[in-house]
This record gives C-alpha cells, sequence and structure tokens, in this order.
C-alpha cells in the first residue's frame, strides 16, 4: 500500500514539474514553438538523407529499407521523451561543481530525481514530434506495434538519462566532467543511428555495454520486426541494470559530496 | 578623423589581432594542461567524437563498397572517401561555443558594457574566434589525419589542391561565424539559442556534406544541396583537398565570398537592431 | 524542549593539495597530499522553540559549515545534533519537511513565471493537502501583502517584492524552523525594515524559530533576541542581543548642537592657560574634552559637536556640565555606538585575528579624526 502511495506521489511530483516546466518555456510562446518545429524538420531531413543512402545502397543481412526509420524513431523518441522530462540531467556536472545541489538537498525528495526534472529542453519535444510523426507514417503499424514502441521509447528514454547521469556523477570524482558527458552523449547517439551490421567484433561488444547504442536501437528494432518475450526481458533487464549503476554511482557521489572533501570544492 | 589616442595607439588591423589571439591561444592551452582541466578534457573529448564519427562513417562505406563490390563510386575510392570525411569532420568538429558565449554576453548585460570600449565588438569577438578556431583545426587535422591514414593509408591529394584547402577552409570558417554570431545576438528576442545552433549545425551537417560527399547524393538532391551554401562550408573544401577540379574551384570561392556577403549583410543587420535595442533600453 | 541541540560539533576537511604546472598536477593526481582544515572545531548550543538566532560571524569563520550540517547537507567529522528531534544528516527528508531556507543571494521563485505557480509546485513537493495550502497560501499572501504580485512573472518584480514572495514561499509548509541568509541584501531601507517587521510577527504570532545568518547590524538589532558570535570554528560568544552593546562597548556618542561654534569652544581655553582644575569645577573645555581620557572629539564643525565618550573611563555628567557652562546646548542626542563596531570589537577581542572589518573600522576612525578639526 505504502509503495503505491509513493509511486503516486512521485508521479504527481514529476508532472508537476513538467507542467511548470513547459509553462516557463512558453513564456516565450515564438521561439518555443520554432524550436520544436525546427528539431522535428531538422530530424526529418537527416532520416530523408538516410532513407534515400539506403535505397541507393541497400545493405545485406535483412536489413529492410524501413529499418532506418525504426532506428531513427525509437532513440529520437526515447531521446525526446527523456531530455523533455529530465531536461535537466546534462546539467548535473556543472550543478555538482557550483555547490548547486545543496538547493535540492534541503527539499524534502530525492535528489537525483529533482535535480533531473527540475529543466525541460523545448527541442526535445521537437523529436517526439518527429519520431511518432515518423513511425506512424512511414510504418503504418498496427496498434500492438505502436503499443510496444511506446514501450520501448520509455526504456530507452530512461537509458539515455541514466548514461547521462552516470557520466555527470563522475563530477564528484573527477571534477567537471560536463564537456565529456556532452561528446559522450553524442557518441551514443551517433551509433544509435546507424545499422549494427557495420560493426564487428570488440565494437559492438562496446555498443552493449560501455556505450550502449545497441539497446537504444539495435534491440528495439529486433523486436519491433520480431517479438521475443525473452528479448523483451533482456531489454527491460538492461533498462533496470544502467538505471541501478547511476543511482548507485550518484549516492556514493552524494556521499562524498556530504564529506565537504569534493575535489577543488573549499568552502 | 585622427584623434590623439589613435596616433598612439594605432587601431590593429584585424590580422594583426587574430594573431595575436592565435598566440593567445595556444599559450592558453598550454598553460591550461596544468590549470583548465575542465577546457582540455572538452577539446579532447571533442577530438575523441571526431574519431568516433569517422571511425562509423568509415566502417559504413567499407560495408557499402563491399556490398557494392565496386572499387570507385562517384569518382570517389574508399581511400579517398575516407580522407574527405576526415577533412570535412576536421572542420565540423572545431566549432568553439560562439553562440554560447555571445547569448552569455547579452543575457547578463555585459554586451552593453563592452560596446563602449575602444575596440569594435564584432571584430573583437570575430579575433577570438579565429584564434581558437585555427587551434581547434590543428588539433582535429591531427587527429584525423592519423586515423584516415590507419585506415586508409595515404592520400592521394594533388598539391593544387593542398594549396586551395586553406583559403577555402579560411573562408568557410568566416561564414560559419556570421552565421554563429547572427544567432547568438538573437538572445535579445528569444528564451534560449543553442537549440537554432544545435539545427543550424546539423543542417550544416547533412546538406554541407559531411556524411557523404555530395556527390553521392541522387539529383535533384545534388544540385539543391550544391546549390545551398551549407555545402562550401564543408564539401567544398573537403572535395578539393581529395578532388581537385579547377572548375569546381572557380564556383566554389564565386559561392563561398557570395554567401560570406550574404552572411556578413544578415549579421550586420541583426546587430545593428540589437544595438538599437542596448541604447534604448540599456541592456 | 529544545528544538535545536548541538553537542561538541566539529567538521575537519580534507582537501587535496595541488602544485602549479604539469607535473605538480600529474603528481596531485597519482599521489595526493591532502591538507585537513578544521572547519568547526567544538560547537555545542540549544535553540528552545520560539527564538530568534542570530548567527554572526566573519567569512570563514565556519558559519554556513555549520548551517550545513544543522540542514542534514554536510555530516560531521564528530558531535551531536539534534533538530527537532530528528539527526540532520541520517532523516534529511523527514527534517526537510519541517524546515525552510531562505538565500538572500539565491531564489527558490522560477524566473519567468508568477510566483502563484511556483507556490503550487511547492505544494506538490511538499506534499500538502490543497485545501489546507489554499488557506495558508491566503493567509501568507496577506502578511505579506503580495497580492497584486501573485500574477506577474517573477524576473518582472523588483528585489523587496520578490524578496516577500521567497519567504512566504519558504513557509508555505508551516516549517518548525527557519533558516535565513543574508535576506535583507541589496534591499532598499524601506524594503529592509518590513522584511524585519515581518520576520517578528511571523515570530510572534506563530512561534516560528528564526536562524538567522546577516552581516547587517540592523537586523540582528531589531529581528533577534539572542546571538550566537563564531570566529575560526568556535563559539565566541553566546549571549542576548542587549547584553551583546551594554558589555561589550560601554562607549556612547554623544551628538551635541550648540549655540555658539564648536571650533570656538574647542579652541578657546588653549589661550587661557588655567592650571588643571579639579574635575568637580571645569572651566576648562579643553581639559575636560580634549586632555580628559577615555574622551574622543569625533567631529567638531560649525555647531555641531560629535563625542565618544567610554563610560567606563569617565562618567557623562563632567563632560556635558562643562560644556553647557561655555555653550547653550540646543540639541543633544546620546546613543549606543553602530552595532559594526561593537562587533568588530568582539572578533578582535576575544578572536586573534584583526578581521578586514575592524581594519576598515580604524581606517573608517582615522578619515574621520582628520576631517574632525578643520577650522
Amino acid at each position: 500500500m505504502k509503495i503505491i502511495k509513493t509511486v503516486g506521489s512521485t508521479l504527481r511530483f514529476i508532472r508537476a514539474y513538467l507542467a511548470a516546466n513547459v509553462q516557463a518555456a512558453m513564456e516565450y510562446r515564438a521561439a518555443f514553438w520554432v524550436q520544436i518545429f525546427a528539431m522535428a524538420a531538422n530530424d526529418s531531413l537527416w532520416l530523408f538523407f538516410w532513407w534515400n543512402y539506403f535505397h541507393q545502397f541497400p545493405l545485406t543481412h535483412g536489413w529492410q529499407n524501413t529499418d532506418i526509420v525504426i532506428l531513427w524513431s525509437v532513440s529520437a523518441c526515447g531521446f525526446g521523451i527523456g531530455m523533455a522530462v529530465f531536461g535537466n540531467a546534462p546539467k548535473l556536472a556543472s550543478i555538482i561543481m557550483t555547490g548547486g545541489l545543496d538547493a535540492y538537498l534541503g527539499m524534502p525528495r530525492n535528489v537525483l530525481l529533482h535535480v533531473c526534472i527540475a529543466s525541460t529542453d523545448p527541442s526535445a519535444w521537437g523529436d517526439v514530434l518527429f519520431a511518432v510523426g515518423a513511425y506512424l507514417l512511414l510504418l503504418r503499424p498496427d496498434i500492438w506495434h505502436f503499443a510496444l514502441f511506446v514501450l520501448l521509447s520509455l526504456q530507452v528514454a530512461l537509458i539515455f538519462v541514466s548514461f547521462v547521469v552516470i557520466l555527470c556523477s563522475l563530477a564528484f570524482f573527477l571534477g567537471n566532467t560536463e564537456g565529456m558527458a556532452q561528446q559522450m552523449m553524442g557518441a551514443l547517439i551517433s551509433f544509435s543511428t546507424y545499422p549494427m551490421t557495420i560493426f564487428t567484433g570488440v565494437v559492438r561488444l562496446l555498443l552493449f555495454t560501455v556505450v550502449p547504442a545497441g539497446f537504444i536501437s539495435f534491440i528495439p528494432l529486433q523486436l519491433l520486426h520480431q517479438f521475443t518475450w525473452p528479448l523483451l526481458g533482456a531489454m527491460a533487464g538492461f533498462t533496470t541494470l544502467i538505471v541501478l549503476v547511476a543511482t548507485a554511482i550518484f549516492s556514493l557521489g552524494l556521499r562524498r559530496y556530504e564529506s565537504g572533501n569534493l575535489l577543488g570544492m573549499q568552502n | 578623423m585622427e584623434t590623439a589616442i589613435a596616433r598612439v595607439r594605432p587601431r590593429r588591423s584585424i590580422w594583426k589581432r587574430a594573431r595575436f589571439a592565435l598566440q593567445k591561444y595556444v599559450a592558453v592551452l598550454r598553460v591550461s594542461a596544468a590549470n583548465n582541466l575542465a577546457y582540455m578534457m572538452e577539446v579532447f573529448f571533442r577530438a575523441l567524437l571526431l574519431v568516433v564519427l569517422v571511425f562509423i562513417l568509415a566502417q559504413l562505406w567499407k560495408t557499402t563498397f563491399s556490398v557494392r563490390g565496386a572499387h570507385i563510386l562517384s569518382g570517389f575510392s574508399i581511400g579517398d572517401m575516407i580522407w574527405y570525411l576526415a577533412a570535412a569532420e576536421t572542420i565540423a568538429m572545431s566549432m568553439p561555443a560562439l553562440t554560447r558565449r555571445i547569448d552569455m554576453e547579452v543575457r547578463s548585460g555585459q554586451l552593453a558594457y563592452l560596446l563602449g570600449r575602444p575596440c569594435n565588438y564584432v571584430l573583437y569577438n570575430f579575433a577570438q574566434y579565429l584564434g581558437e578556431r585555427v587551434v581547434r583545426i590543428g588539433i582535429n587535422g591531427a587527429v584525423a589525419a592519423v586515423l584516415a591514414f590507419v585506415i586508409a593509408g595515404l592520400p592521394h591529394f594533388t598539391w593544387q589542391g593542398f594549396l586551395a584547402w586553406p583559403l577555402l577552409a579560411f573562408l568557410a570558417v568566416c561564414i560559419d561565424f556570421t552565421a554563429y554570431f547572427s544567432i547568438g545576438l538573437l538572445a535579445f528576442w528569444s528564451e534560449e539559442t543553442q537549440s537554432f545552433s544545435l539545427i543550424f549545425s546539423r543542417l550544416t551537417l547533412v546538406l554541407g556534406g559531411v556524411l557523404a560527399p555530395l556527390d553521392i547524393f541522387p539529383q535533384p538532391l545534388r544540385s539543391i544541396a550544391q546549390a545551398l551554401p551549407f555545402s562550401s562550408i564543408l564539401y567544398g573544401p573537403a572535395r578539393t583537398l581529395v578532388h581537385f577540379d579547377a572548375g569546381y574551384l572557380g564556383f566554389l570561392l564565386v559561392q563561398q565570398i557570395i554567401t560570406l556577403a550574404g552572411g556578413t549583410l544578415i549579421l550586420l543587420a541583426i546587430y545593428s537592431i540589437a544595438i538599437r535595442r542596448v541604447n534604448i533600453n540599456g541592456g | 524542549m529544545a528544538i535545536v541541540e548541538v553537542e561538541g560539533l566539529h567538521k575537519t576537511l580534507r582537501s587535496r593539495q595541488r602544485g602549479a604546472g604539469l607535473a605538480n598536477s600529474l603528481r596531485s593526481f597519482v599521489a595526493p597530499r591532502y591538507r585537513e582544515r578544521e572547519a568547526v572545531k567544538g560547537i555545542s548550543f540549544a535553540l528552545e522553540a520560539g527564538e530568534v538566532l542570530a548567527f554572526i560571524g566573519p567569512n570563514g569563520a565556519g558559519k554556513s559549515t555549520t548551517i550545513k550540517m544543522l540542514t542534514g547537507i554536510l555530516y560531521p567529522t564528530a558531535g551531536r545534533v539534534h533538530v527537532l528531534g530528528l539527526t540532520p544528516w541520517q532523516q534529511r527528508r523527514t527534517l526537510a519537511y519541517h524546515i525552510a531556507s531562505v538565500y538572500g543571494q539565491k531564489s527558490q521563485l522560477w524566473y519567468h513565471l508568477p510566483p502563484q505557480d511556483t507556490f503550487d509546485l511547492l505544494a506538490r513537493i511538499y506534499e500538502l493537502d490543497m485545501a489546507e495550502y489554499r488557506k495558508r497560501r491566503a493567509f501568507l499572501v496577506d502578511v505579506f501583502d503580495i497580492g497584486e504580485y501573485m500574477s506577474t512573472p517573477a524576473r518582472k518584480l523588483s528585489l523587496g517584492e520578490r524578496m516577500r514572495c521567497e519567504l512566504a514561499a519558504a513557509l508555505l509548509h508551516k516549517p518548525s524552523i527557519v533558516f535565513l541568509d543574508e535576506p535583507t541584501i541589496g534591499l532598499d531601507v524601506i524594503a529592509r525594515q518590513r522584511i524585519r517587521d515581518l520576520i517578528g510577527q511571523l515570530n510572534t504570532e506563530e512561534g516560528l524559530t528564526v536562524f538567522l545568518t546577516s552581516h547587517d547590524t540592523g537586523d540582528i538589532e531589531q529581528v533577534c533576541r539572542r546571538a550566537i558570535v563564531i570566529n575560526h570554528g568556535e563559539i565566541i560568544l553566546d549571549t542576548p542581543v542587549s547584553r551583546l552593546k551594554r558589555d561589550y562597548l560601554k562607549a556612547k556618542t554623544v551628538d551635541l548642537l550648540l549655540e555658539g561654534s564648536a571650533e570656538e569652544l574647542l579652541k578657546m581655553d588653549s589661550e587661557s592657560e588655567q592650571p588643571r582644575l579639579s574635575v568637580r569645577a571645569p572651566s576648562s573645555i579643553h581639559e575636560e574634552i580634549v586632555e580628559t581620557p577615555g574622551v574622543r572629539v569625533l567631529k567638531a564643525k560649525g555647531h555641531g559637536l560629535k563625542l565618544e565618550v567610554d563610560t567606563a573611563q569617565t562618567p557623562l555628567e563632567p563632560i556635558i556640565a562643562a560644556i553647557m557652562q561655555h555653550s547653550h546646548i540646543l540639541d543633544m542626542t546620546i546613543a549606543d555606538p553602530p552595532m559594526e563596531e561593537i562587533i568588530a570589537a568582539i572578533y578582535s577581542e576575544k578572536g586573534k585575528v584583526e578581521t578586514g572589518h575592524s581594519k576598515q573600522e580604524q581606517i573608517a576612525q582615522e578619515a574621520e579624526k582628520i576631517e574632525e578639526v578643520t577650522p
């Protein structure tokens, strides 16, 4: 009973922040809409390019033309949802370095969650718009596939956010890792939008561990082609694992922060 | 009109200022290694991302070439392709955080203060930008060259391409400046400028031919992309380096100069509107 | 029951020593050398419910470290702390429902949204019952008189208006104790007074316990009833505010408006060359004022004469009497010295190092002396 209450309260908490974030973004209404549509248009352009490319140079090993759409839709949707709801996560490193965590520590909510939902990225909504539009228009899925798509996107969102949190939490130990986190995020997104067939050996191993692009686009692609319960289990399992790793590293770092002995921070 | 001050301290030419900025940035980098670890890390990871991207694209192209069983695609061999990618990414990944700096200066009101200084705000920023950009191109270029050599062996550059490249790269960098500076000034009218600069950069990447040389694009896409100014930033210099073509060089130079002129006009227009806003509202 | 109990609180901070240059940076990474600094060296005090405490100290004294330990942001090296019966760093989230912090420099209000929306968000954060929340909000809006600003985006409010909204926001969840850090910084005189009155009002009406950190002595004088002075990580003074002035600087400032000229008054008797008379029968102003120990002339210009009299060394009455003999006194004010001087005196008397503050005081005093006798 208590768990249900806590979950309910947490969801209401996230929803309240989401509403406040959108309202704040709407203060500059024109810019808000421009950002959304510009990002959606931008994503569409990239997809159009790759669509053409794979039309011209089809790959073997069962690669269908529409597969590129799935890769892009799932990763863009997941990324978009992640950055829309947890848009403050990429700024975690600089928040740690400037002592901004103190304000959140004084609040009666889970610190990591609170920090991450404190702001939104308006262009992320454009990613979601693009992703849903592209998936619906170009693949014409039935209701089950669309439901699966949404479920997978939510998991991908958690993977993206956890990835960023892990890298930013290293700031507790190594100093300002914001630059590094940004570039690694870029690398993850890049790897996620290319067919896995072009990668072999060690690289493939990396893409399922350290830079989890395999779980962001490749596994969802397989699931949307041919659903199997074990594969979904693997996906959910990895998502849970990375979320736990992220919260664990953050907690460790927070403990260090609370000792006051943080690198580079003198009172 | 010559003022007393101008006689005592002559206004430095833009080139001299750029050189000083370059020296300053090299010095900053040297000192940075010990003190500004965060800045060095950012430059380092940018170069790392360049490696990642060139690697991915090289893999993609190698697979494409082998699936097609071809040695030449649209006039590019696999070696040419990889060196092209390296050259294009070197420029693409060397962009400093210009928009963010201008945005911050506008938003914090520092702009009003900086305008009062005896040097032109635009040129001052250009010099600073140029210094940083050249250093990054140097680092990226070195890293990319090593990577391309490892993957594809020695390049087949012509001496004409090699000579033309610095000029083309310089013009490309100037065009970038006009774009990102103008976007930064939009801070007067928008809550956030980062997404606009991101969108512009991504447009440049796809239409400017960093994913593939424009020759690979099918018609009519190829003609459209080549006509658009983005191609003059990335595709133009990289392709000239790899596949020199005198006819195309002429076209490219004209395209770059027209784009630069257009960009400068837009920049000055936005700048003058912004100045008026500062004068009326006081920043 | 004490609402805050602190016993033997210690905090030692360890920081990595970094040299300059690449070689030293690498060395510090591989084989680090640590430097330890005792930020808090054994602090003990207790706070009862409803108290209004001023927590004073120069920069680097250990103030913010102590407050962070009270709110659970830092954990101590040794010692015990109980706030509302809870151990802050162990039960931080539980404690957070019952305390509030307001920082003068940082804002809790969302920049682009009207305070109304921040309030609603806070209601969600603190899991308040909606009906209760609305009543509480109405009450606070009334007390802080911010009704007309509730729908204006925070960025358009003046600093004083924003501060009132900040305070109201902090009190929405009915905390038992509120930590205020420089709440009046940057405010104009009227706004400052208003904030002070509001804090006082909430303390009286609701029994709100206030823990105030401020460099503004007006805040301390008017709002707080007890002061703890901390320096070098230790409590050097824990006393009611009223006693601060009584015990720590017995000098009074006497401000006089004379009918005649003040400079003439002081100069007059240097020519008379009368032998020094007893204090009981003063006739030489020069002796009384200029030569008597414990009397300092702060200003003598035109009709204004300002003296500082150390009542420990010499009583006030003969001085006044001597002046009255030589000139009509049109107006007279006898005042306690400014709080800055008191604090500076405590720091320098009790602390071993002169703070920048007292140095500033010395320079200011020298400057005053120079301008003082200008014929």
